[in-house]
């Protein structure tokens, strides 16, 4: 068992907040991922699990033992850095056997335990090489063998993709679900790719200013983000935020469109219209009023398997449209667009979603 | 192909003008140890002499008249001495300037190396009465802990750069990995900075062996090293060039050979925060 509670945890340094009371739980042999923009907190939040920071307040409960105060070397955890941080003077077997002959791990259990990881990573050749002869994505693999022969209660990562090149990165990433599944352990990791995140994660941690924003399971927080900022921050190209007004029930948008949604909506004051780009198609026959949106196609972005279009709305600014593959018009022309109201979201002032598909 | 040949030519003036600068770096050195081997006579001659009769009566007489291994562990002791206790000191005090600086931090280390701008003359009446009152004077302890502290802004400098360089995550790895501060600091930090400590090491080694200011005014005989070996032969009854070139071999050769032993460590040391 290694269930990882976190209760109203707060720290600052030199006077500014970085964390400003986070509440989280993480279950057993779940994967963790905190998501966010840099200088959110989730890396701090990260090390004050670790306990290479002190927490200001709150606690931090492993099972039913608080390990708040708890020494770096005590907490039986164990990290994978951005930066690999192999010891370089070590070969791959004494970087991954160093914590167990620290703890006084007898050499046989030492040796099969790195053979084991070895194994596992696929480093059995490396094993007596030292970490400047060996590439990026080994070292990252010797530096998740390091965490792996400790058998740590959580297994902390710290961004652990983000030094490697995008064909590596997204064969370490199935590599690292593979391992979640094969290690069935408690796994905690810190990102802010957001394809990291939703891929090989159980339950996502949103994280920003300090704060969390939002938990939930990937397809959870992509389908019901509780803000604005959960709605833009997730989903690639970004959500399209269009200004409106309530008007009767129905959604004035600022180009003047009136929008009449599955449901009514009673708030006032300045609100937001939010939709995917998946949810707006070109259209032939529109007439740029009601869900039809005219405007000027001005970049067409063509990917081979779909194709992002920009257009600029007057009034609304540039909204992105996700067509298919085969999406034939060239930018400079006119173009008309049909938002599917069954999947649109409102926001209002503070930026509380309001209304959900 | 057309640019292989000025890079030819580049490469042998670079070549060239390399050879002729250390040949005028290691010209003071090729001379006394000649002149050690002349007799007075050639020694004083004008134009000098680079053809002569070699003969070993300097070296002779100097062993004759004063016990050179007397002196030469004396310097042993004192500049040994001085580099471990240094190190001892410079290696904890960059550990915290390097890892736990304060906002103060850069300011310590300026005044640290402010002092090396002090004329030592500058202290050397209350450093001279403190010896005394100590009943230090003569005595090898005080030269090595003189030693040791005018050494101490350099070494602290330079191995605080040198543990500025390597990432703080390495340190917190072996945090995790269940290493204590001790066990981070002698089984993580000093062996992945080695080369840099062995070269600052010797710094203070060569530095604290040539050291003659100190030496000359606070030993008289049980305590001299080398140095004040050398002083005493330039003498009230006049300058003996060679006797003089003798000594200065025979004081020089053994760091002179300890360097040559370790010039690679010494310059991948003294480059290292240079060339990442």
């Amino acid at each position: 068992m290694s269930r990882l509670e976190i209760r109203k945890l707060r720290k600052s340094f030199e006077g500014t907040d970085v964390i400003k009371g986070i509440d989280l739980v993480v279950e057993d042999r779940e994967f963790c991922v905190f998501l966010g923009p840099s200088g959110c907190g989730k890396s701090t939040t990260l090390r004050l699990i670790a306990g290479l920071e002190e927490a200001d307040e709150g606690q931090i409960l492993l099972d039913k033992d608080d390990i708040t105060d708890r020494a770096v070397d005590k907490r039986d955890l164990a990290m994978v850095f951005q930066s690999y941080a192999l010891y370089p003077h070590m070969t791959v077997r004494e970087n991954m056997s160093f914590a167990l002959k620290l703890a006084g791990a007898k050499p046989l259990a030492i040796d099969e335990k790195v053979a084991k990881a070895a194994k596992i990573l696929a480093l059995e050749p490396y094993l007596d090489r030292k970490p400047s002869a060996l590439s990026g994505g080994q070292r990252q693999r010797v530096a998740i063998g390091r965490a792996i022969t400790r058998e740590p209660r959580v297994f902390l990562f710290d961004e652990p993709l983000s030094n490697l090149d995008a064909a590596l990165r997204a064969q370490t990433r199935l590599e690292i679900a593979r391992l979640h599944q094969e290690l069935n352990a408690t796994m905690i990791y810190v990102t802010h790719d957001q394809v990291e995140a939703m891929t090989l994660a159980d339950k996502i941690a949103i994280f920003s200013e300090g704060r969390i924003e939002q938990i939930g399971s990937p397809l959870e927080l992509y389908r019901r983000p509780v803000n604005k900022f959960v709605a833009g921050f997730l989903g690639m190209p970004q959500m399209n935020f269009m200004a409106a007004t309530a008007e009767g029930g129905d959604l004035r948008l600022a180009n003047g469109n009136v929008l009449h949604l599955p449901a009514q909506i009673e708030a006032r004051g300045e609100l937001t219209l939010g939709v995917r780009p998946e949810h707006l198609r070109v259209c032939e026959d529109g007439n740029g009023t009601g869900e039809t949106l005219a405007g000027k196609l001005t970049v067409v972005e063509r990917l081979g398997s779909e194709t992002y279009a920009y257009v600029d709305v007057p009034g609304l600014g540039t909204i992105t449209v996700r067509a298919d593959g085969d999406f034939e018009r060239r930018a400079g022309r006119d173009i008309c667009i049909r938002v599917d109201l069954t999947h649109a979201y409102v926001f209002d002032a503070t930026g509380k979603a309001i209304h959900h598909p | 192909m057309a640019n292989k040949k000025p890079n030819h030519a580049a490469r042998l003036l670079r070549i060239t003008a390399s050879w002729v600068v250390a040949l005028i770096i290691f010209f003071p050195i090729l001379w006394m140890v000649l002149t050690s081997f002349k007799s007075e006579l050639d020694a004083f001659s004008m134009p000098p002499h680079f053809l002569f009769t070699p003969t070993l009566e300097n070296y002779r007489e100097i062993l004759a008249r004063a016990n050179y291994l007397h002196y030469a562990w004396n310097s042993i002791v004192t500049a040994g001495g001085a580099t471990v206790l240094g190190m001892l000191l410079a290696v904890p005090a960059a550990y915290a300037f390097a890892y736990h600086p304060t906002r103060k931090t850069k300011d310590v280390l300026l005044w640290m190396l402010s002092t090396k701008m002090l004329p030592g003359v500058g202290v050397l009446v209350p450093i001279y009465l403190i010896s005394r009152d100590l009943n230090m004077l003569d005595s090898k302890t005080a030269l090595i802990i003189i030693f040791a502290l005018i050494n101490l802004p350099i070494m602290v400098w330079m191995i605080y750069t040198y543990f500025r360089d390597i990432p703080y995550d390495i340190l917190e790895a072996a945090r995790m990995d269940g290493a204590g501060t001790w066990q981070t600091m002698f089984r993580v930090l000093i062996p992945v900075s080695r080369g840099g400590l062995a070269s600052t090491a010797l710094l203070c080694l060569i530095l604290s062996w040539n050291e003659a200011f100190w030496s000359l005014n606070l030993t008289t005989t049980s305590a001299a090293p080398l140095t004040a070996l050398v002083a005493s032969f330039s003498s009230p009854e006049g300058l003996f060039w060679a006797k003089l070139s003798a000594v200065s071999t025979l004081a020089c050769a053994p760091i002179l050979v300890l360097g040559w032993l370790s010039q690679r460590q010494l310059v991948r040391g003294l480059t290292f925060g240079a060339v990442k």
